[in-house]
């Protein structure tokens, strides 16, 4: 573990090991642990027990309305992936919507931030504010108000479709449309990637646009040379977190459909899937087994990530 | 869209009548015009929402109902209301009121000569254009409020996701210059074991998790809700390290060399650096608490005065009596605090100011 | 592979005893005021007496969670507490959306005392955790000649009893008078062999009576060639809140039958099935006089139809009363009565009954008190009326419909067709049993869906597919 996270995470050079917790580095190391500390606390405390049970379940038959009679029944609930149908559509359709909506979520959500931190836009604070908006809205009305917006003959997106002359589209019940569906369900909540690529933003510094501008660049070029560059670490934090979002992806499809992957199973997400074992047909030793399935997936890519991040990830702070 | 890097400089063609000022005034205009039309489309479902919101049950389900919340206009007959329809007739178009539909002819009283008596009208009533007038219904507000205990839920929801707040993010910013400033044995390893933890999907971890909440006596009191967030998350420590790693680490050591220990140059130097950062996180982490779902409702269950509005809105959304007009109005109402709380906390986004200057 | 001395069972037991059962070890309610007295508060608001002993009351696995219910509810819980010093009754209310994974969560280590109302599906889920009554219901001294044999079956579980039967629901058509009115048709029948314009009151019948109900936006029905079937504003018929389920359109059209062979591990689709379910899809794709899932999105999301009134039959069960006029604002449906149901292509009348109980978790510390207020609950007047819940007891029903008919007034509903059609009563149910049943139930659950939205299926050969893929799933429960 150790070796691998070194070499996976150059941007974090490795620390040089000599004498352990004495002279400067010794201190630095005790103050480093120090700040650390609470999330170390809160870890054993909160998180540790719960994922090391997670753990052992997967080795079980566990049914939670029968916790008295679980057995050990070894690697058999791992063993069970090899032949489980399910597991390959719900992967599938998992990685065909993150392959649609990673990129696409990324890329409206740093437009508007663009926008919206744009100095000639009159009113910049009201337009942060509504497109932030529908992250304000509980997912219980969201949801709803979506089903009524994307039905097939009432919804307001087909009588704007119609409007402009385009055939309607049964958004929620055909398999082809009900992928493009959830990703304008996904657009509509970028509030919080718009925010952080926001904050991204402000930490770069004027003058380089300024010193851009004397040198001829143009504007997409000082976007590429200088604003890319310098929201790179918020970017990689964007990439990184609507990637795991992404694989755990769930509600929406869940209230969508009732929990039943409709049309066709195209809904049928990984963690749809994996909750249906838990808390429908209450295998929850095999959703647990698919959850570290799951989890040595999204960190392997994770790791992945971080390995090239010292490619193109700024880190002006960093030693 | 980076027209920010280039205020208009480049000079216009000779002879150009516009002036600095007005080029500026129209790239403005364009600018914002564009904003406000992709407003509008993103915004769309948030009118419908509205729009929902005000009507009420009956225009929801009433065949060639307008879009927006209106009510029919009606005539009052011995007693009884009676759509208007705009019916054509020998002697041009008549808003009659049906009293009586048929198939193929249909009963009308004349709103302006009800003396008459009924009127038999041959022809198909379906066909026929509904009187609507714009009414705003506000009866599923008042139901909502009248439901549920708003004033009760609002402070609830308030004091939740401001405390969680105030924790998730004094623990995250300590946590992140932990992992961002100092070279410690195993950095690497505890980090990564870090994001592990949100890896992991919550489903699997969600009955031991209650079994420690359990464990604790905590279930049924907030504490589950607040206390695990002053241990600091990974998705905030995550941000904040990022970000810290951007900050010159010539100001650390400027304030070094001045003497300051770690916490002073934390106070003195990051966090001002960072503020855009713990802004955001601060934002990002308060609407997280405030629509959070399906914890509340764990762990407050059989206790509804603890609950917060999200689990109170659940109750218009029952198995067979699911009322949509309620759960927009209800949701309308939850919404008016946190957006004037994230208009007034944006307000630290405000270009250049934090690093104005800094020379890089 | 294992040479260890324990028992592989016993590894796993004690794996997940260590890492689970450890956290909470001595935090069990008994004498820990600090985790009995959060985990509950609820409707009882007054500190229990130091003596009393705590029951929870786990209401949203069914009917309960409506906003007119809760407060009856807390109500009738407040009165328990004062009548009974030594039980203090709290009452949880979760939404039902969420109830039975809150409750998977809840379960290993902080169990509710008592569950319900629970239907027949629902206690096939927690059936093996629920205690056995019988020792209770003699020690009470429970009258069981008050409620019908075959009630009382219905709660047999692998020689367990565990409910005592509380509520039953009868299905039949809620027509809406305004739509027969205009369309200058006669009410349909309220007796059992009644005639309709004289025809026999089958499904055939209705199928002609539903199309010429169907109207579109031009006025025409249909009947008529020049319906348009993408502008319907008025249904002949619905069943609605049946969502995807095609054991329950099966059963309602096609009369009794089982996805399960009489061997116990062929899956089936009975012919009268197949019959049933292929007049259901044409009435959706073909005649369109029943609304698609599409269309009843666009009229009411939550499935509540009949109350649109945009739909002229509806086949709904007798706790539709709970959900129906009066309620809050303008109902579009003013007038209304109840029919009864034809003869399906069976030969018979077959009306889907729903059933009703009230479950006590086997965990429960405190039995006896918690069976006192299961008596109370499943007995209770009020109650059952909150959630329109016929009742089981055959004496109490009068006083039911009485305070119907109070409610409704003016309108005078012939509850006497309820009553006809409780004697039809699906046999075996279409919830019932079947093996490996969460995933069965799971895939019934996507077949219904693809039926609901996809037109131009071929329909026999779909429940051939759907037929091997059960007996899959059949073969797996071993």
């Amino acid at each position: 573990m150790e070796t691998t996270t070194d070499t996976a995470m150059p941007a974090l050079s490795a620390p040089p090991r000599r004498r352990l917790l004495s002279g400067p580095e010794g201190r630095e190391a005790i103050s480093g642990l120090a700040f650390v500390s609470p999330w170390i606390v809160g870890f054993l405390t909160f998180s540790a027990i719960p994922m090391a049970a997670s753990l052992v379940l997967s080795l079980t038959d566990f049914d939670p309305r029968r916790a008295d009679a679980v057995r050990f029944v070894g690697l058999a609930n791992y063993l069970r992936m090899f032949n489980d149908p399910a597991l390959i559509k719900s992967s599938l359709v998992t990685l065909r919507f993150a392959l649609i909506v990673v990129p696409l979520t990324l890329a409206f959500a740093l437009g508007v931030a663009l926008l919206v931190n744009h100095r000639l836009l009159a009113g910049r604070n009201i337009f942060r504010t509504l497109f932030y908006m529908p992250l304000q809205i509980p997912i219980v009305a969201s949801t709803v108000v979506w089903i009524g917006v994307l039905n097939v003959s009432t919804g307001w997106l087909n009588l704007g479709l119609e409007a402009i002359g385009l055939p309607s589209v049964d958004w929620l019940n055909n398999p082809f449309w009900v992928h493009p569906a959830l990703a304008l369900m996904g657009l509509w909540g970028i509030g919080n990637m718009m925010l952080i690529f926001l904050a991204g933003l402000q930490s770069v510094p004027t003058e380089l646009y300024d010193a851009a501008r004397v040198d001829g660049a143009g504007r997409w070029a000082s976007f590429r040379h200088i604003t890319l560059p310098m929201i790179s670490p918020v970017l990689f934090y964007n990439l990184i977190i609507v990637l795991i979002a992404t694989f755990q992806y769930f509600t929406q499809a869940y209230v969508i459909t009732n929990g039943r992957g409709d049309p066709g199973g195209e809904t049928l997400f990984f963690n749809l899937n994996l909750f249906r074992e838990a808390f429908q047909f209450y295998n929850m030793g095999y959703a647990s087994a698919l959850a570290w399935l799951l989890f040595v997936v999204v960190l392997g890519l994770t790791l992945v990530l971080f390995r090239t991040a010292g490619r193109w990830v700024y880190e002006g702070g960093d030693r | 869209m980076t027209a920010a890097a280039r205020p208009a400089v480049r000079p216009l063609p000779a002879g150009s009548p516009l002036r600095r000022p007005m080029r500026r005034f129209l790239a403005i205009s364009g600018i914002t015009l564009f904003a406000t039309m992709l407003v509008s489309v993103f915004l769309m479902p948030l009118a419908y929402m509205a729009a929902t919101a005000f009507k009420s049950e009956t225009q929801t389900s009433t065949p060639g109902a307008p879009l927006w919340p209106a009510k029919p206009e009606t005539f009052t007959y011995r007693g009884e209301e009676y759509p208007v329809f705009r019916v054509p007739t020998e002697d041009g178009l008549q808003s009659w009121a049906l009293v009586e539909p048929h198939r193929e002819d249909a009963v009308f009283i004349d709103p302006d000569d009800p003396g008459a008596g009924p009127i038999t009208w041959v022809g198909r009533w379906r066909t026929l254009e509904q009187s609507w007038s714009f009414s705003l219904d506000w009866s599923s507000f008042t139901r909502a409020w009248e439901i549920l205990n708003f004033p009760r839920m609002f402070f609830n929801t308030f004091a939740i996701a401001g405390l969680s707040t105030v924790g998730a993010v004094l623990s995250a910013v300590c946590v992140a210059y932990g992992f961002s400033r100092f070279r410690f044995p195993g950095r690497n390893g505890l980090f990564l074991l870090m994001l592990a933890t949100i890896i992991l999907p919550f489903q699997v971890t969600l009955i031991p998790t209650y079994a420690v909440y359990f464990a604790l006596g905590w279930v049924g009191t907030w504490l589950p809700l607040i206390i695990p967030h002053f241990f600091a998350n990974a998705y905030n420590v995550f941000l904040l390290r990022q970000y810290f790693l951007t900050i010159p680490r010539d100001l650390d050591e400027a304030a070094m060399i001045d003497g300051a220990g770690p916490f002073r140059i934390l106070r003195s130097v990051i966090i001002p650096q960072a503020m855009p950062a713990i802004v955001a996180v601060t934002l990002f982490h308060f609407f997280w608490a405030w629509n959070e779902y399906f914890l509340p409702l764990v762990y407050l269950q059989g206790n509804p005065d603890l609950q917060p509005l999200s689990v109170g809105l659940g109750r218009f959304n029952s198995l067979y009596s699911g009322e949509p007009t309620v759960i927009q109005a209800a949701a309308l109402m939850a919404m008016a605090l946190p957006v004037v709380v994230f208009f007034l906390a944006q307000r630290a986004f405000m270009r250049g100011v934090v690093f104005g200057g800094v020379e890089k | 592979m294992r040479r260890s001395g324990l028992p592989p069972r016993r590894w796993g037991a004690m794996a997940v005893a260590t890492v689970l059962l450890a956290a909470c070890a001595g935090t069990q309610p008994t004498g820990e005021p600090s985790a009995s007295t959060a985990a509950s508060g609820g409707a009882g608001a007054s500190e229990p007496p130091a003596e009393a002993v705590e029951i929870e009351w786990y209401v949203g696995l069914g009917t309960g969670t409506n906003p007119e219910q809760i407060p009856i509810q807390e109500e009738q819980v407040e009165i328990f507490n004062q009548e009974h010093p030594d039980i203090h009754l709290t009452l949880t209310v979760v939404d039902s959306e969420v109830a039975e994974q809150d409750l998977a969560t809840r379960l290993p280590t902080n169990p509710p005392d008592i569950i319900g109302p629970i239907g027949i599906r629902g206690l096939q889920g927690y059936g093996d955790s629920l205690l056995d009554l019988t020792d209770y219901i003699e020690a009470a001294g429970v009258d069981r000649s008050s409620i019908e044999d075959a009630l009382w079956d219905v709660y047999q579980l692998d020689g367990k009893q565990i409910g005592i039967p509380m509520a039953v629901y009868p299905s039949f058509i809620y027509y809406n008078k305004a739509l027969f009115d205009e369309a200058g048709l006669p009410y349909p029948p309220h007796e059992v062999g009644e005639q309709y314009e004289g025809e026999d009151w089958t499904w055939e019948t209705v199928r002609d009576l539903a199309m010429r109900l169907t109207v579109d936006t031009n006025g025409n029905d249909a009947t008529s060639p020049d319906f348009d079937p993408s502008a319907i504003e008025v249904w002949g018929l619905d069943a609605q809140f049946t969502n995807n389920d095609p054991r329950a359109w099966s059963t309602i059209f096609g009369g009794s039958g089982s996805v399960l062979a009489d061997d116990g591990v062929t899956a089936q689709w009975p012919d009268n099935w197949r019959e049933g379910l292929q007049f259901f899809y044409d009435g959706m794709w073909v005649d369109h006089f029943i609304p698609t899932k599409p269309e009843i999105d666009a009229i009411e999301p939550n499935g509540n139809t009949f109350q649109t009134g945009r739909i002229a039959m509806d086949v709904i069960h007798q706790w539709y009363t709970c959900c129906i006029y009066p309620a809050e604002g303008q109902p579009p449906v003013s007038d209304w009565d109840i029919a009864v149901l034809p003869e399906g292509p069976d030969g018979t009348i077959t009306s889907k009954l729903h059933a009703d109980t009230v479950g006590i978790l086997a965990s429960t510390e405190n039995p006896e008190a918690a069976f006192e207020v299961l008596d109370w609950i499943r007995t209770n007047p009020a109650l059952l009326e909150a959630w329109g819940a016929l009742p089981a007891v055959t004496d109490q029903r009068d006083a039911f419909f009485a305070a119907l008919d109070e409610r409704f007034a003016p309108l005078e509903i012939d509850w006497n067709v309820s009553i006809q059609m409780l004697g039809y009563p699906d046999v075996p149910s279409h919830e019932a049993f079947m093996p490996n049943f969460s995933e069965a139930n799971a895939a019934n659950g996507e077949f219904g869906s693809r039926l609901w939205t996809t037109d131009g299926l071929e329909l026999q050969a779909e429940i051939d597919a759907h037929v091997e893929r059960l007996q899959g799933i059949f073969d797996e429960a071993g």
